[in-house]
């Protein structure tokens, strides 16, 4: 039952968005960007596009535009976007895990969400259900203070909470989510021991943090970029600095090998026709190597950072086997 | 109904949930259970409280505004089966059969006149109408997704 | 500053964004009229739309579209007891008595005005005081959030006078049923009895509609009314309301202005606890306040005057501080990143025309309502000219689509009905449906600032000094407590007076 509403999902959408391939696009097959040997056809109907968070979110942005590059350089058929909230992303991510294997559903995916939920919290889908398409996306870590604060490096935050056990009060947003994961992975490598207080959400945190209710946060750039001016950002948990922070310095410069963010990328589920697969990993990368689309991500202060499909398999799954470690080392997992 | 007897129901059912909830927390953590067992305490002592008052008062109070209204429960029941089997009937054969279908059948088998032909076909008329309202509003103006089944 | 207002002025009256004005409200009205979509969807659907815009232009139809939407949702509250948005469940507790009275015309013009009023009164705070004000969002932690909830719940007390007692496990049942999900504090699944889905919690949403609305309908169909209520259009409504409104409730409404927007400028806190605190408010100082709940106008113009108010407090910490105070003014937020505008203290400057335009385009947008509204009310009103046979079976298609399109999930559709079984049974027992609304929206609010408030205990190492110590906190303690007891008090000078009397 399940796999006939999927397909019927899909020509629901089909009849949906009729009224827009009516008008525009007249040109269809003679465009089709493929190398492949055997002539792969598809997409022939629009192809739905799940995002696991809310409608004008950082993913749907993202996405949305992504969407005007996909439309640039596959005109043939459209994106169709489904929003699939709750339970911090797991069930849309599950969605686009069991969808039809077809290439018509392609799913947003953020990591270490999808190798933390399996996880810790039971969710029903795991990393090894998708065919990866591409890393779109790296927003790293960083630690902040207020503007004010006696904390003038990550060394002081670390020495202070060494000093006075629990004392320091450090905002995370979520448990089981990128923030945590610093968080532990700081604990396990400074020996520092702070009160983890968590937030639903950025603006929460951001708002405890300027008014005093926490000492420190972990936040991600895309969202400590829109508070900067009331915060002092003391290291940011890259491999190098950012072009949005030039002159904060990363962890590993000053010391400490601590790399942790939140990556955005888009997946199809696994057994789909390679192929497709093969298709939609050349039109992504096509699009993240359009200096347009840099320049728009850029200007909506998304961190954009390329990776192919076959790195990112390697890097979720890197990712997996380091979070088993650290959860299993601090007891939160069996 | 009685007082007593709405009191004898509302204090067995909080009880009931609560106990519900009760077995289902013995497994959680301290923190995670904290919140649910202070509600589960309260509403256990509230509830047997209300159940208390309900015993100890006497059996002709009557109270509730409703019941002399009358509710026609053949009708109120029917309504509920109806639209239970449609929503099951949704996941099969999709939300805009299944709505026409509901609308034409509950309107006809609740309107006054009863089940004549000239309101059958008013009920049609009706549940054609408002499913391609609904239609023309979710589906073609703001594109949110109806619920989808095997047909449509 | 006076020369980007006089800018903001014109370009509102720009046809382009005249139109786009007319447009955003019209829509935004439907989407919060109708069960189910909400204000933040009808934005968010959106956004996408004004990316092809100007940033001005987009922005002034996002903010009709939120004044709309917020507005529009009384709409359906009051004319067949469903809050098109959760911020409008206060204006059940007297709309819909009001329709059941055959004032349908007034409640809803009382509604349409309140909003108007509201929004207007936001929107100059976020006009002239956003600085200042600003700084009340950072000072609003989470111990101060875990008593402003609390006063909230209080309103139970108040609400359920008589049955008190049923009335308040009405609401921990709420709260209780809104623990279920991922918890707050460890991120895990707790009470979901097997199901994997219910992991994601009852949605709010769907449970509103099945406890209002669908109980609702059980009870029309099985009844022998012909029509949900008595109504005939009458002239000239809205200017005598307009009058009585003037007249008879301007401290109400400059009361209920005032708490909408200093609940809005908190963030995770909306229209929601704002109309609720307001309505409660309203009726603690209005010398009739038994006839609060049997179709007043002042519970009415309360709650719908807050909820527009938030709208105006949301924007103040978005644009200042980064910081959005509603779900709304998130969305609003990435559309202006998308379209490369940093918010900040700077925006006033940097960008200074476009976001005084914006706010100007409010003030403009909710006096256009007025107008717009009143056109509306006259079409949507006669809703209550169909049999209840039509409107009955019609009222459950739309609360399925609605449920079903929060988040696409047939588990909402099976909440919602499941919560109008509840919802209709429990009435029968005195279980009521209000308090238990009030207990599963803030419930979730509840948990988390209790959670984060134990952490902070832990690193204060007293539990007292957090929950007890902070002035705001003290103060929504001792208003807690007063809203608790003057309805025993009163109860029992009236038992007293009668007990005189007898004698």
């Amino acid at each position: 039952m399940k796999k006939g509403r999927k397909i019927l999902t899909a020509i629901a959408g089909t009849a949906l968005v009729l009224s827009l391939t009516l008008t525009g696009c007249g040109t269809t097959q003679s465009l089709t960007p493929t190398d492949t040997a055997k002539k792969l056809n598809y997409p022939t109907k629009p192809v739905n596009m799940v995002i696991a968070f809310t409608a004008g979110g950082s993913s749907d942005i993202q996405a949305r535009i992504m969407q005007k590059y996909w439309n640039k350089y596959v005109p043939q058929q459209p994106w169709v976007f489904k929003y699939t909230t709750g339970a911090g992303g797991a069930i849309g991510f599950a969605e686009a895990a069991h969808a039809q294997p077809d290439g018509y559903t392609i799913g947003g995916v953020n990591v270490p969400h999808i190798v933390l939920q399996p996880m810790a919290q039971g969710a029903q889908f795991s990393i090894d259900d998708y065919a990866y398409i591409a890393q779109v996306v790296n927003d790293p870590q960083v630690l902040a203070v207020r503007k004010d604060s006696k904390f003038n490096s990550w060394k002081d935050v670390i020495d202070y909470s060494k000093a006075n056990p629990d004392k320091l009060k450090l905002g995370i947003v979520g448990t089981f989510s990128g923030h945590h994961m610093m968080l532990l992975d700081l604990e396990d490598k400074t020996g520092m021991k702070p009160t983890q207080v968590v937030y639903k959400g950025a603006a929460d945190q951001n708002a405890a943090l300027l008014g005093g209710e926490i000492d420190v946060m972990i936040g991600n750039i895309n969202d400590v970029m829109r508070s900067v001016d009331q915060m002092k950002i003391l290291a940011i948990a890259a491999d190098k600095r950012s072009s949005f922070l030039p002159d904060v310095p990363t962890f590993k410069e000053t010391g400490l090998d601590l790399v942790s963010d939140i990556r955005r990328g888009f997946v199809v589920p696994k057994k789909t026709d390679p192929q497709i697969v093969q298709f939609l990993r050349d039109t992504f990368k096509k699009i993240n190597d359009d200096a347009d689309y840099i320049a728009d991500m850029k200007k909506a202060g998304q961190p954009q950072e390329y990776m192919s499909g076959e790195d990112f398999d390697k890097f979720v799954h890197a990712q997996n086997a380091h979070a088993k470690e650290l959860l299993t080392k601090f007891k939160l997992i069996k | 109904m009685s007082k007593r007897n709405s009191d004898l129901i509302a204090g067995i059912t909080s009880l009931l949930i609560a106990a519900i909830f009760w077995s289902q927390g013995l497994k959680l953590g301290t923190e995670s259970n904290l919140l649910p067992k202070v509600l589960e305490y309260f509403i256990i002592i509230a509830g047997l409280g209300v159940l208390v008052r309900g015993f100890l008062r006497g059996k002709d109070v009557q109270g509730s505004h409703e019941e002399k209204e009358g509710l026609n429960w053949t009708r109120a029941i029917v309504i509920i089966i109806a639209t239970i089997v449609y929503v099951i009937c949704i996941a099969y054969i999709g939300f805009y059969v299944s709505t026409v279908l509901y609308l034409l059948l509950g309107s006809w088998y609740l309107n006054e006149k009863g089940f004549t032909l000239s309101s059958l076909v008013f009920s049609l008329v009706f549940g054609v109408g408002v499913s391609g309202i609904l239609y023309a509003t979710f589906t073609v103006f703001l594109q949110v997704p109806t619920p989808t089944g095997l047909l449509f | 500053m006076w020369g980007h207002i006089l800018t903001g002025i014109i370009n509102s009256f720009l046809p382009l964004n005249f139109l786009l004005m007319i447009v955003g409200l019209i829509g935004g009205i439907i989407i919060g009229a109708l069960p189910g979509l909400t204000a933040t969807m009808g934005v968010a659907l959106m956004v996408p739309v004004t990316f092809a815009m100007n940033p001005i232009s987009g922005l002034i139809m996002l903010g009709a579209i939120y004044s709309g939407a917020i507005y529009g949702g009384s709409n359906s509250a009051v004319l067949i007891n469903t809050p098109g948005t959760p911020s409008s469940v206060a204006t059940t507790f007297d709309g819909w008595p009001m329709t059941q009275k055959g004032m349908a015309d007034e409640a809803l013009n009382t509604s349409l005005i309140g909003s108007a009023f509201g929004g207007l009164f936001g929107t100059l705070v976020l006009l002239f005081m956003a600085a200042p004000m600003a700084t009340l969002a950072l000072k609003f932690g989470a111990p101060e959030f875990f008593w402003l909830c609390i006063f909230g719940l209080s309103t139970i007390a108040a609400m359920s006078q008589g049955n008190v007692l049923k009335g308040l496990i009405s609401g921990a049942l709420g709260v209780l049923i809104s623990t279920i999900g991922l918890d707050p504090m460890q991120g895990l699944p707790r009470f979901t009895f097997g199901y994997y889905s219910l992991v994601q919690g009852i949605e709010v949403i769907p449970a509103m509609i099945g406890l209002f609305s669908f109980s609702q309908v059980i009870y029309l169909v099985g009844s022998k009314n012909k029509y949900i209520a008595d109504y005939k259009p009458k002239k000239g409504v809205t200017l005598r309301v307009l009058g009585k409104l003037f007249r008879d409730c301007k401290g109400n409404m400059i009361r209920s202005s005032i708490i909408g927007t200093i609940v809005g400028i908190l963030p995770g806190a909306g229209g929601e606890i704002a109309s609720i605190i307001s309505y409660n408010e309203a009726k603690r100082w209005d010398r009739n306040r038994d006839k609060f709940g049997t179709g007043v106008i002042e519970g009415v113009c309360a709650s719908e005057t807050a909820n527009n108010a938030t709208i105006g407090g949301s924007l103040i910490p978005m644009l200042t501080l980064g910081i959005p105070g509603s779900a709304v003014a998130a969305i609003i937020m990435g559309a202006l990143l998308a379209h490369g505008i940093q918010p900040g203290f700077k925006i006033f400057t940097n960008s200074a025309d476009l976001a005084y335009s914006f706010i100007v385009s409010m003030l403009v947008v909710n006096i256009l309502m007025v107008v717009i509204g009143s056109f509306l009310i006259k079409g949507t009103a006669k809703v209550l000219n169909v049999p209840t046979p039509y409107i009955g079976v019609a009222i459950v298609a739309l609360s399925v689509i609605g449920s079903y399109a929060i988040r696409n999930s047939m588990i909402d559709v099976i909440v919602m009905i499941f919560f109008g079984l509840f919802g209709h049974f429990g009435g029968r027992v005195g279980l009521d449906t209000g308090s238990m609304a009030l207990g599963i929206i803030l419930g979730p609010i509840v948990e988390d600032n209790l959670g984060k408030s134990m952490s902070l205990a832990d690193a204060e190492g007293s539990i007292f000094t957090v929950f007890f110590s902070h002035p705001i906190s003290l103060l929504l303690i001792i208003l807690t407590v007063t809203s608790v007891m003057t309805p025993m008090f009163l109860a029992r000078r009236r038992a007293k007076k009668e007990a005189a009397k007898n004698v």
